[in-house]
């Protein structure tokens, strides 16, 4: 009898350290960064295979100043986190952070910018606050995820979550302060968080980015590099003029094109920023997705995240594209590759 | 039992298995001609919703009536004679013909283009090679190899599309999917001139002989679309008509809203004809949408609830060229509003009628 109670009780020990263990802090060293962004690099429609539309009357041009997340290699924020090759499409996007629910999630935060930004998951439970940090600057932040966080009974392995800068959430979001936060059900992640019952993800992110509304659009307005037209500040189509309809930061077709395999599970993210003027209608041609149990090729993404489950069985080049039409046709087109 | 019967019996249940067995893949072949028509969004002329006057024109609106394209459908590749659309399907208005597969399946459109421009046929959800796409753009494919990328006027092309099971019913869902066809020479440009059908899928095993699902006891399709007759390929041929455009107004600014037209099944202010539904039936409704600049509709029905997506409501919601099923079971009979709850929508006519009989 006492060697039977030791041994279930050493049982109970051992599952008990091993879920301890299991459990993870996922370390990120993440910096908000002022770039020049492009948002047609190719200077062309690669979708209709022809030149850019004319400017707008008062658009400044393609290219802006933008701030986005970037991740480095370590806190002394000196060497950036290359991205893999075959997730360069993910332009704008912030990195991808993954946790299995139980993991906390720390973000060593850096301002490179000169202006007051943050990070801050935007739906977790715990709702981790953030304060403005200034320019250069360094936070930590620690996110819990708890099981609430994870996967509901209908979803699949893994659920999304955007980070945001929450200074002012309009012009931040309008700068490209925006990033994918996966949660992982319990059990189901493979060592770097991702779920294990998925081949390839995919980040999608459909968003208006108004730059007229973007912390840095007097910046830009000043530069002569971006505004060689010298457009002044009282246009009234100044906020339309400047507003890009874009999948991971490009238009019309600019998206470096991911590629995925027949046969694969290709879990596609979709996030959206909370402009009024976003709102869309993800559609693929070639294939079919799983959301929310239900087979179609178009969502609606009217909330910030939806995810899409897709097993590609149509080889070839075809378009995802939004089907809003003031989305798509000024240029929230962009295609995806299906190897054979 | 006689023996001979016996074996007569036997027979027939043999025949009858080969017959209705489920793995009995079929080819489904569909003759489909884009035909020009004078569209007339409200026939009868009247708001039938509230048996008063229709409103005065806006000032940039042509009128009620416009040169469209719409999708019939003929009894054979001699594209001679129409296949008539029974009384009861009238309410079907501008959408093409209904295609309809079980898993397995493979269907074939004969597709004849009697339009003035360049059309084709598009699917949603079903296979297709990039031969049979219908949608022009750079996917690597040299256009020479895709000749169901533009079907010029007066020519005839055959798509051919497989019907997987990842073109069936997902997990969530019920015996019966919804996609929609539409020419997608210049997409956007093209739907607003009207081209676009349903598309019905049954899980494998699910299916009638003619396709459609055998838990369901009637099916009906309603499309809500805000049809931008400024977007209509017609819209140079509309302007210049003075039938349409009788008060000889000129093209007005690019963004006048006055040439919208939000309707059901391409009808405004309860013109669609009435569907007759029986109390205590199993009726799927297909809703599905198109994508002009206000396509996000809330379709909401009077009168009896439906579950879409394993709950229980009374309105769901729809954005641009989405498609969603939703099951009732009329116990409430009537005739009952069916419309879309955005405010400038139910004001431009968005709405219907339907009526369940005891
Ligand atoms: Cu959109
Ligand atoms: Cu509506």
């Amino acid at each position: 009898m006492r060697p039977a109670l030791v041994f279930a009780l050493s049982a109970i020990a051992s599952l008990f350290l091993a879920h301890a263990a299991l459990a993870q802090e996922r370390i990120h060293y993440i910096a908000a960064d002022e770039v020049m962004w492009s948002y047609a690099p190719h200077h062309a429609d690669l979708i209709a295979g022809r030149p850019l539309p004319p400017l707008a009357p008062s658009q400044l041009g393609w290219v802006y100043h933008k701030a986005i997340y970037r991740e480095y290699t370590d806190a002394s924020f000196t060497k950036l986190l290359v991205r893999a090759a075959q997730d360069s499409y993910e332009g704008l996007v912030g990195p991808t952070i993954h946790a299995e629910v139980g993991d906390t999630v720390t973000v060593v935060f850096r301002n490179n910018t000169r202006f007051p930004v943050d990070i801050a998951p935007a739906g977790l439970l715990s709702r981790p606050a953030a304060a403005a940090v200034s320019p250069g600057s360094t936070v930590t932040y620690r996110w819990p995820i708890r099981a609430a966080d994870g996967p509901g009974p209908r979803d699949g392995s893994s659920v999304l979550y955007t980070y945001e800068s929450s200074v002012d959430e309009t012009k931040d979001q309008n700068a490209g302060l925006i990033g994918p936060l996966i949660v992982t059900r319990s059990g189901a992640a493979r060592a770097d968080g991702s779920p294990r019952d998925v081949d390839r993800e995919i980040i999608a992110l459909f968003s208006v980015q108004a730059e007229a509304r973007s912390f840095l659009f007097p910046r830009n307005l000043g530069d002569p590099s971006v505004n060689p037209r010298r457009i002044s500040a009282k246009g009234i189509l100044l906020d339309l003029s400047n507003a890009f309809p874009t999948l991971n930061g490009f238009v019309f077709g600019n998206m470096p094109i991911p590629d995925m395999r027949r046969g694969q599970h290709v879990r596609w993210y979709l996030l959206s920023t909370q402009n009024d003027l976003d709102g869309h209608a993800p559609t693929w041609d070639g294939q079919t997705v799983i959301s929310q149990g239900n087979r179609v090729d178009t969502v609606g993404l009217v909330t910030p995240h939806q995810v899409a489950d897709m097993v590609p069985d149509d080889p070839g080049l075809w378009l995802v594209v939004c089907e809003f039409n003031v989305h798509l046709l000024p240029g929230l087109e962009a295609r995806y590759r299906v190897l054979p | 039992m006689p023996r001979q019967l016996r074996r007569a019996a036997l027979f027939v249940a043999l025949l009858l298995c080969v017959y209705m067995s489920p793995s009995q893949a079929r080819v489904r072949t569909y003759y489909i001609a884009a035909d020009e028509v004078l569209w007339n969004y409200v026939p009868s002329g009247t708001n039938l919703i509230t048996k008063s006057p229709l409103p005065p024109l806006l000032p940039q609106q042509l009128g009620w009536t416009f040169h469209k394209a719409v999708y019939h459908e003929y009894t054979d590749a001699t594209f001679k004679h129409l296949k008539p659309r029974p009384a009861a399907d009238a309410y079907l208005g501008i959408l093409g013909p209904v295609i309809r597969a079980e898993v397995g399946d493979t269907v074939v459109v004969v597709f004849r283009n009697n339009a003035r421009f360049p059309m084709t046929v598009h699917a949603h959800g079903l296979f297709y090679t990039k031969s049979s796409e219908g949608a022009p753009y750079q996917d690597g494919i040299p256009a020479g190899n895709k000749p169901g990328d533009r079907v010029s006027t007066g020519k005839t092309f055959t798509y051919t599309w497989q019907v997987p099971a990842r073109a069936g019913p997902g997990p969530g869902d019920g015996s019966s999917v919804v996609w929609m066809y539409h020419s997608h020479f210049d997409e956007v440009n093209d739907i607003n001139s009207g081209p676009v059908g349903p598309i019905v899928v049954t899980a494998k095993g699910m299916a009638k002989p003619d396709g459609s699902p055998k838990d369901v006891d009637q099916e009906i399709f309603a499309m809500f679309s805000e049809f931008d007759e400024n977007s209509s390929r017609y819209y140079p041929i509309n302007i210049a008509d003075p039938k349409i455009n009788a008060r000889h107004l000129k093209p007005g600014a690019p963004f006048t809203l006055d040439d919208e037209f939000y309707s059901i099944n391409g009808l405004s202010f309860g013109n669609m004809p009435t569907p007759v539904l029986h109390l205590g039936q199993r009726v799927r409704w297909y809703l599905m949408s198109t994508m002009s600049d206000f396509d996000f509709h809330t379709p909401h029905w009077h009168g009896q609830t439906v579950v879409s997506n394993g709950m229980r409501t009374d309105l769901v919601s729809l954005s641009p060229m989405t498609m969603v099923v939703a099951d009732m079971t009329p116990d409430n009979p009537g005739i009952w509003l069916f419309h879309c709850h955005v405010n400038v929508h139910l004001d431009r006519g968005m709405a219907a009628r339907y009526q369940v009989l005891p």
